[in-house]
């Protein structure tokens, strides 16, 4: 039996190749997605590794909230560093800092990737990991240098003038030289600008302070010892770590930092595969059907039907692994690719070596097998069904399965449980994983019950080539025939189109809703936040400078933290507000309490979002115990419940000074301006942005116009990334269609030589198939778009809230069906000219 | 050579039939052979042969005698190895591939004997296939009176699958007849046919000749199916055995065994 199997896949070799590709791009995907963040993950190790060779222990601030919160004023002051020094045992030690700034060269223009440029200050031996590769290192406070890989891809030259801008305004620095961290020619893809410490940490306004203490160890102590000591001595807003569990820390931060890429990734791996997983499966019915009466005479002569079974198993199986192995080699090949992509969205990472780990080798060809093998199992258990009379009779086919009297009751409840997981994933808590089954069970409904809409929605996409006649009219009929097969072409089609619909009607809604949200919401006539230079918000000086421009009457700073508070889950966001200012610029509707009671909020009161407040059981005069970034305790009171349209507001609200004295945070997240009345914009946004390009080229300045466009800008840029990734999904479902194609035209060799030889031109027999392609391919699209759109809108339903707007992309969804059609037609090419060529007389004669 | 089954006499002259109507398809030293060198095999040896307009032949011989190749030759839908086929007054050989498929559509009707019809068309649409695929409108006259001759004008919805095989038959002879055409090659028409079957389709293939003037060259290996036709080719080794006009049954069967 399985040199039988054997023989069938040498004698079919494009179907295999076409069934084989289907598993492969799924699992390319897969395992380049490994080897990228596998090869990542090792080059940051090894850096790291190399960077702390020199440190015992580390002391580095607390993180009561996690380590998300990096804009807090560090705890790691020069008076611990004084005090470590006393301590019995150190034999050095000293503070460094680093930070996020924006780098930029003299005309303002951005050096290096947004959210990885950092300015480090050097240290003196033996902690210092810098050395100079052109240059020297910055003695003085007017010199900086930078790492070798910016220098390089920036074309910078020593003696150049480039600007740092942190906490505060931006300063200037002439480069004195090109520098190499731990031997390494970048920090981890990273660009770094390297100052004297006073200068990195006035920029990272930290002056006086450090983002870590390096501690090394005399002779004969320990780093153990030496940590167990620091740490009875030290403050608890610091901890203490040996260099070797720093290193351990920092490695696996980096790597849960990359695990939300690398899940991303995986999910578009899955979903590829999830569709390939369709294609096998229309392939082995096919195939299946077409050896029935081989299957027959098997039986006949007295094979079991495990053995069927297992012959059939044993096929898809051999698809699997060839296709994983494929994969694998293919993804060797895409992880440098997936690289690129992630750098084109403006998401920067290292590379350097490639590393394949034997897990990707296994996870891959795991999934490979289990995903063709478990394809494969319903036409498998189909082929056992076929009786040893069907090698007599021709047309006798497998006896109906126990199940098949209930494929219309089986396909509902497949897409109810489908729903209702999707429906607890989203609303219910599930979570994600729950949420995304329950989208595949959605799909499998849909595809076990399209063959029941396949007959009439042939005839009325039909309709579009009917015009073309005879030929239109048997494409049409052709796509008909054998409703299954259509189904399950056109389902993995589905598949991606739906999900490609999904996230642009999400998207969609997500921009009109935050127009409509800054329509109804903001009030003021400029909006100053950071821009790409920064991810670190914008220095509090910046309202008072803005304050000064002349035409601007108010301006109102917002600063976020995030805070613990007891008796709720979870970090939550606190926002910190000038009140008075920001009544003047920004609408919110009052649940409880007044614009002119907030207006005298006072520093042991809080507003609550209406949302926050009512899942937590909160009203006016509740008190409130909170614990914020730094580690302080605070009791606040709720003097004020609002609802937030545009969700500028985090759950809590409280005046901008608590943030800024008890929560340590240094930053504004965004200012408000307002115009003295009658004051045009054109006086004034060119000053502001005068200076902010001057003194502040870490913040840009945009109207509430500028500013959905930029929102939206931001939203098409992650769209962007998700239509090509789901475009591999799209890509496997046309090898799909092709195997389909190519699998009917054999089918119907005799009909193609009879249609050529009563007439019908090589042109007209490839207008058939064209058109059945392109029938087959806006079937799937149909469907996709449908449900895609229905899933997006059910989604906005129960997550939205009454603020979410909904907006169809009608624009999208009809490039999305004219892409379907034309996708159609590609995947035509082949079996169209394959049929063509038929020779008229064989594809006539008798068998 | 001359031990086969249609006697000594296939290997001399060959009879010249003299032909009395002008000829709507000549072959002229037609040769077709499969393969080369040594295991090359001569399936038609420079064969002159011509039909005449309104006429029904039919073509005999035994399998291998080259029956079929002929007919595949004549009908354009093969190219010969050598030698000239002209139907209705076009020289095959002269054209293209385009060309052909122009004129099988135009000039030739077929009738095989399985798998004539598309399945997802109705009777209507696969009689009015070579009009639709030329774009062209079907004559409402003509086609009613083929589906009245034919007998299926009250089958005409039904798809092939609800049709009995002399009925696919008959479509398949509506079918070919559609459009005019100077011939209509016919290959085993009734091989996969009753017996009663057989006779409707034969005498309905007779009655388009006499009656609606067309012209039809069959080939069977039944002498019973032959006997309906006006001439009889007998084919023997790749060349014609026999060429004359025939009545009966039995007188086929005379002309086919040799006389024996």
């Amino acid at each position: 039996m399985l040199r039988l199997s054997l023989r069938s896949f040498a004698s079919h070799k494009l179907r295999v190749v076409l069934t084989t590709i289907s598993v492969a791009l799924g699992v390319a995907l897969m395992a380049g997605t490994y080897i990228l963040t596998d090869t990542i993950n090792a080059s940051y190790s090894k850096l790291v590794g190399a960077a702390y060779a020199g440190e015992s222990v580390v002391i580095t601030p607390s993180a009561p909230l996690g380590d998300n919160n990096s804009a807090q004023i560090s705890p790691v002051s020069a008076a611990i560093l004084a005090k470590v020094r006393q301590v019995p045992g150190v034999a050095a030690a000293d503070g460094e800092i680093i930070a996020n700034a924006g780098l930029l060269n003299t005309s303002g223009h951005a050096l290096g990737t947004a959210g990885f440029t950092y300015v480090a200050g050097t240290e003196p031996p033996p902690f210092q990991v810098l050395d100079a590769a052109h240059g020297h290192l910055p003695t003085g406070p007017g010199e900086a240098a930078v790492d070798v890989d910016t220098a390089t891809a920036h074309r910078l030259h020593l003696g150049e003038v480039i600007e740092v801008a942190g906490a505060g305004p931006a300063r200037r620095y002439r480069l004195v030289g090109t520098v190499r961290f731990a031997g390494s020619s970048s920090f981890a893809g990273a660009s770094v600008a390297v100052l004297t410490l006073p200068q990195a940490q006035a920029i990272a306004g930290e002056a006086g302070r450090y983002t870590q203490i390096d501690v090394a160890a005399s002779p004969g102590v320990t780093p153990a010892q030496l940590q167990h000591r620091l740490a009875s001595v030290l403050p608890h807003d610091v901890v203490v770590r040996t260099g070797s569990q720093q290193v351990a820390k920092s490695v696996s931060d980096f790597a849960n930092g990359l695990g939300f890429i690398k899940t991303f990734l995986l999910v578009f791996a899955y979903i590829a595969l999830f569709v390939g997983g369709f294609i096998i499966l229309n392939t082995f019915s096919v195939t299946v059907a077409q050896r029935t009466r081989e299957t027959g005479l098997l039986r006949a002569m007295g094979a079991s039907r495990r053995q069927v079974l297992w012959s059939v198993i044993f096929e898809s199986g051999l698809i699997g692994v060839a296709g994983a192995a494929a994969g694998v080699a293919l993804g060797i090949g895409l992880a440098p690719g997936l690289d690129a992509i992630f750098k084109a969205f403006g998401a920067n990472l290292a590379d350097n070596g490639m590393v394949l780990e034997a897990r990707t080798i296994i996870v891959s060809v795991v999934v490979g097998l289990v995903v063709s093998v478990l394809a494969g199992l319903a036409p498998a258990l189909r082929a056992t069904r076929i009786p040893p009379l069907a090698a007599l009779r021709s047309g006798t086919g497998a006896e109906p399965g126990r199940l098949s009297r209930y494929s219309l009751a089986i396909s509902v409840a497949v897409f109810l449980l489908g729903a209702a997981m999707v429906a607890d994933g989203v609303a219910g808590g599930g979570g994600a994983l729950l949420a995304g089954t329950g989208a595949l069970a959605l799909f499998v409904g849909i595809a076990l019950f399209s063959p029941r809409l396949i007959p009439g929605l042939a005839r009325g996409v039909g309709q579009l080539v009917s015009w073309r006649g005879v030929t239109g009219q048997i494409a049409r009929e052709n796509a008909r025939r054998l409703p299954g097969r259509t189904a399950v072409t056109s389902a993995a089609l589905m598949v991606g189109l739906a999900l490609v619909t999904f996230v642009s009607v999400l998207a969609s809604g997500a921009k009109a809703t935050i127009d409509s949200a800054v329509n109804s919401s903001f009030a003021g006539n400029l909006i100053v936040e950071a821009n790409a230079n920064s991810n670190q918000g914008i220095p509090a000086s910046l309202a008072v400078a803005l304050q000064k421009v002349p035409g601007v009457e108010v301006v109102s700073p917002v600063t976020f933290s995030e805070a613990d508070i007891a008796g709720v889950q979870g970090v939550q966001e606190v926002t910190g507000v000038e009140p008075a200012a920001l009544s003047d610029l920004y609408r919110v509707k009052w649940e409880n309490g007044s614009t002119a009671e907030f207006d005298r909020l006072r520093t042991d009161q809080t507003v609550l979002t209406q949302s926050f407040a009512q899942s937590n059981h909160l009203h006016l005069g509740s008190a409130l115990t909170v614990v914020t970034a730094s580690g302080k305790h605070l009791n606040l009171t709720v003097a004020g419940i609002v609802s937030d349209r545009a969700g500028l507001l985090g759950p809590l609200t409280v005046t901008r000074r608590v943030l800024e004295q008890e929560f340590g945070q240094s930053n504004d997240g965004v200012d408000f301006v307002g115009y003295a009345p009658g004051v045009s914009n054109r006086a004034v946004q060119p000053t502001v942005d005068h200076l902010l390009a001057q003194d502040y080229p870490q913040a840009e300045s945009l109207t509430a116009t500028q500013f959905e466009t930029q929102q939206a800008n931001q939203v098409n840029s992650l769209l962007g990334l998700v239509y090509v990734l789901l475009a591999l999904a799209v890509i496997v479902s046309l090898f799909g269609l092709v195997n389909t194609l190519v699998l009917a035209v054999h089918e119907r060799k005799r009909e193609l030589g009879l249609l050529r030889a009563v007439g019908a031109s090589r042109r007209q027999v490839r207008q058939m198939v064209r058109y059945e392609s392109v029938i087959t391919s806006l079937i799937g699209a149909v469907l996709g778009l449908v449900t895609g759109a229905l899933l997006a809108l059910a989604l906005e339903h129960s997550i939205g809230g009454a603020g979410f707007v909904t907006s169809l992309p009608v624009s999208t969804m009809v490039v999305l069906l004219v892409v379907a059609g034309l996708a159609g037609v590609v995947a035509a090419a082949l079996p169209a000219r394959r049929a063509a060529r038929l020779d008229i007389l064989s594809a006539i004669a008798l068998d | 050579m001359t031990t086969s089954q249609y006697g000594a006499s296939a290997a001399g002259a060959v009879p010249q039939y003299p032909l009395t109507y002008p000829p709507v398809v000549v072959a002229h030293k037609l040769c077709r052979r499969y393969g080369s060198g040594e295991a090359a095999v001569t399936a038609l040896d420079e064969v002159d042969i011509a039909f005449g307009t309104g006429r029904f032949a039919a073509v005999m011989g035994a399998s291998g005698s080259g029956k079929s190749t002929l007919l595949h030759l004549l009908a354009a839908l093969d190219r010969p190895t050598s030698g000239t086929v002209v139907v209705d007054g076009t020289d095959l050989g002269a054209l293209d591939e385009r060309r052909l498929t122009r004129l099988r559509r135009e000039k030739i009707g077929f009738v095989f004997q399985a798998f004539n019809l598309l399945p997802v068309l109705d009777a209507e649409e696969n009689i009015l296939l070579p009009l639709s695929l030329a774009h062209e409108r079907a004559d409402r006259d003509w086609f009613d009176q083929l589906v009245t001759t034919m007998g299926i004008a009250d089958r005409l919805r039904h798809r092939p699958s609800q049709l009995s095989g002399g009925q696919q038959q008959r479509v398949a002879v509506a079918r070919a007849l559609i459009g005019r055409p100077a011939v209509i090659f016919a290959d085993e028409p009734t091989g996969n046919l009753d017996s009663r079957a057989s006779d409707d389709v034969l005498t309905l293939m007779r009655q388009a000749v006499d009656e609606l003037e067309q012209t039809v060259v069959m080939v069977t290996h039944d002498a019973h199916a032959a006997s309906y036709a006006h001439d009889l080719v007998v084919l023997a080794d790749g060349r014609v055995a026999h060429h004359g006009q025939i009545g009966t049954r039995e007188a086929v069967l005379q002309v086919v065994q040799g006389g024996k």
